[in-house]
């Protein structure tokens, strides 16, 4: 055995920490921290780093965490949807809620997204999250409700309204 | 968790949803839980919580919840966020029962074990480390553990472990990194327990005790990540080509630490010559090349020599880069090219620019700073001005002369930022590859090792391939 000195004692230790930090964290193999699968789940704001979209392409693993962690912080949820005859959905519904896409008629690059909650005393989301293909998540923050209702305009162009019409599309209001 | 998910509450928002993993954060966060008489209830020190089955509880401190924070991560990280939320989801919403308690740890247990199974850094390598200081220790006399690794016992230590199977010791790569990782940790920690010793308090380092914050502090130290050629790289990779792939592989070879550098000095050699022919070796076996006694035999001539010169050659190219890199800065006005020269030229005569000013005030000294790198950006190229001049124009010949991603007519901006910020690792590459050389040129017979080591490589070899030859060329 070596001797035993502080020194010999601490170098070992480093080591040992250096090599798990790169097995359990670096490489390829490594997962996105909850803090950062959170903030992407979470936070309309957040811009996830491009190491983190490409494993969120690749990893199934991660793609059924994000998923999971939208479903658990979320108050209502719309499963995918039947495919609608024209292939675009612009009607979803769910226990407690209703969406709605309906395009301006004045203005023909925008769209409103309506809510519409069945209980005017249930609680009142403030954002909605789409959960597409590949586990990508757009998020919206929605306005203060009026009563029952409230919605946000959103152009035609935005992944939002594609999402919202893929019937792959599962959405989830927090 | 338990405490965190009372009243429809979701742990996520606890754990992630905070700026920073606090014991003030996490009592802040706990502050408005209301004492309903449930089995969870906030206290001065820390949430209480009662467990259902067995009439016992416990209390979980506010200062006790970052560490709990922390494993809570190293589990979501490892096993998975699924994993971690399907197991806990009975006590966090089904009271906790002793019962339930035992039956999530019993299963956090053995998902964490399947994962250290897979992911575990290589045994075999830290048994290497050991082994390898207990050799050396065996054979050091007076000296220390960091003092004992040298050049011999390196050498010595292969000799002896390649052919054995004792322990995984078979390449001389292997051995000369595991002697190159000790060299950086040991130096790293005793520079880190000198500087502790005034700060003892709470740790009892002669009973084996080791501070975390003394191993997270080594281990910053010893990341193999931050050497300046894997940060030059990484600065300047696809908009400037300061290093090409051959280089970059010669490079590699030559220690960026010091130490290692002195201490190791010609197992560096013996690495990037024996180290790469015995890689050689496996590849050939691998393809069942006939041909192996070539590469077993001792290498013809003055290889160390040679490789020394190759190292030259490298270095040469590297400075040449940097003086063409120069005049890109140069001309696009960078302060980074006031730097470099100094770097590339230290003994230039700098009269030229000095700016008269008695003053010792910090701010005029900032002025007078400047106004002298304005001067040197205003100053003109001329082959036979003064030295800063001359060497101006040195450097727009080299520049036209190397034909390198980069290198090509006006840099762009990024170019020129990539280029800029490349220059503090170009530097210390160029540092380090100049201190290993000047150590080399420190050891006289080298004509002597090239015999020496040529008989003791070929016959450890030999030992090692010579089977695999015959059933090479028998197949």
């Amino acid at each position: 055995m070596p001797a035993e000195t502080p020194e010999t004692r601490l170098a070992l230790a480093a080591l040992g920490a250096v090599d798990s930090a790169n097995s359990l964290h670096g490489g390829a193999g490594a997962r996105p921290s909850l803090a950062e699968i959170y903030a992407y789940a979470s936070d309309p704001s957040y811009r996830a780093g491009p190491e983190f979209l490409q494993r969120l392409q690749a990893d199934p693993l991660l793609n059924a965490d994000v998923r999971r962690l939208i479903s658990n912080l979320s108050a209502y949820e719309l499963p995918r949807a039947a495919a609608a005859a024209s292939g675009q959905i612009t009607r979803r519904e769910s226990a407690g809620v209703l969406l709605t896409m309906t395009v301006s008629q004045a203005r023909a690059s925008q769209a409103y997204l309506g809510v519409t909650l069945q209980d005017e005393q249930a609680f009142k989301p403030s954002r909605l999250s789409f959960v597409g293909r590949n586990g990508a998540v757009v998020h919206l923050s929605l306005p203060d409700f009026d009563d029952a209702e409230t919605q946000v305009i959103v152009e035609i162009d935005s992944p939002a309204f594609r999402m919202f019409a893929d019937p792959e599309t599962e959405v989830f209001l927090a | 968790m338990a405490a965190a998910s009372v009243g429809g509450r979701r742990f996520e928002h606890l754990f992630w949803g905070i700026d920073r993993a606090s014991t003030f954060a996490f009592k802040a966060a706990f502050a408005d839980l209301v004492d309903d008489g449930g089995p969870v209830r906030a206290t001065g020190n820390g949430i209480a919580i009662a467990v259902s089955d067995d009439g016992s509880g416990f209390l979980i401190a506010y200062s006790r919840m970052p560490t709990l924070a922390a494993m809570l991560e190293f589990l979501v990280t490892t096993i998975g966020y699924k994993e971690v939320d399907e197991a806990t989801a009975t006590f966090r919403e089904g009271g906790v029962a002793a019962k339930t308690i035992s039956e999530t740890a019993s299963h956090f247990q053995r998902a964490v074990y399947a994962y250290l199974k897979d992911h575990l850094p290589p045994a075999q390598r830290q048994r290497r480390e050991r082994d390898f200081l207990a050799f050396a220790a065996a054979r050091a006399g007076n000296r220390t553990s960091l003092d004992s690794i040298d050049d011999p016992i390196v050498l010595a230590y292969w000799q002896e472990n390649a052919t054995d199977g004792r322990i995984e010791a078979r390449t001389y790569r292997s051995v000369y990194e595991t002697a190159k990782r000790l060299v950086t940790a040991l130096e790293a920690a005793g520079a880190r327990t000198a500087a502790a010793q005034a700060r003892t308090v709470g740790t009892d380092r002669e009973a084996g005790e080791i501070d975390t914050e003394d191993v997270a502090a080594v281990a910053e130290l010893i990341s193999e990540q931050d050497g300046p050629l894997e940060r030059v790289l990484e600065a300047a990779a696809e908009r400037v080509k300061f290093v090409n792939a051959t280089e970059a592989e010669v490079l590699s070879e030559i220690p960026s630490n010091a130490g290692v550098g002195r201490r190791l000095a010609v197992s560096v050699l013996r690495n990037g010559v024996y180290g790469s022919r015995q890689l050689q070796l496996s590849n050939a076996i691998r393809r069942k090349d006939p041909h192996l006694g070539a590469l077993i035999s001792p290498p013809d001539g003055s290889y160390y020599r040679d490789k020394l010169k190759h190292y030259e050659a490298t270095l040469a190219a590297l400075e040449k880069t940097a003086m063409a890199a120069l005049w890109s800065l140069f001309t696009a006005g960078h302060e980074a090219s006031c730097d470099l020269t100094l770097a590339l030229a230290p003994d230039l005569d700098w009269q030229a620019l000095a700016v008269r000013d008695g003053a010792e005030d910090g701010n005029v000294v900032s002025l007078v700073e400047r106004e002298a790198l304005r001067k040197f950006l205003n100053e003109v190229p001329d082959p036979d001005g003064d030295e800063i001049q001359a060497l101006l124009a040195d450097a727009r010949a080299t520049f036209r002369s190397v034909n390198r991603v980069g290198f090509k007519g006006d840099p762009d901006e990024e170019t020129v930022l990539a280029m800029a910020e490349a220059v503090p690792a170009l530097l210390a590459l160029i540092a380090a590859v100049r201190r290993f050389l000047d150590t080399e040129k420190g050891i006289g017979d080298w004509a002597g090792l090239e015999v020496s080591d040529g008989l003791i490589f070929s016959s450890v070899l030999n030992e090692l391939y010579s089977g695999q030859a015959e059933t090479s060329h028998a197949g």
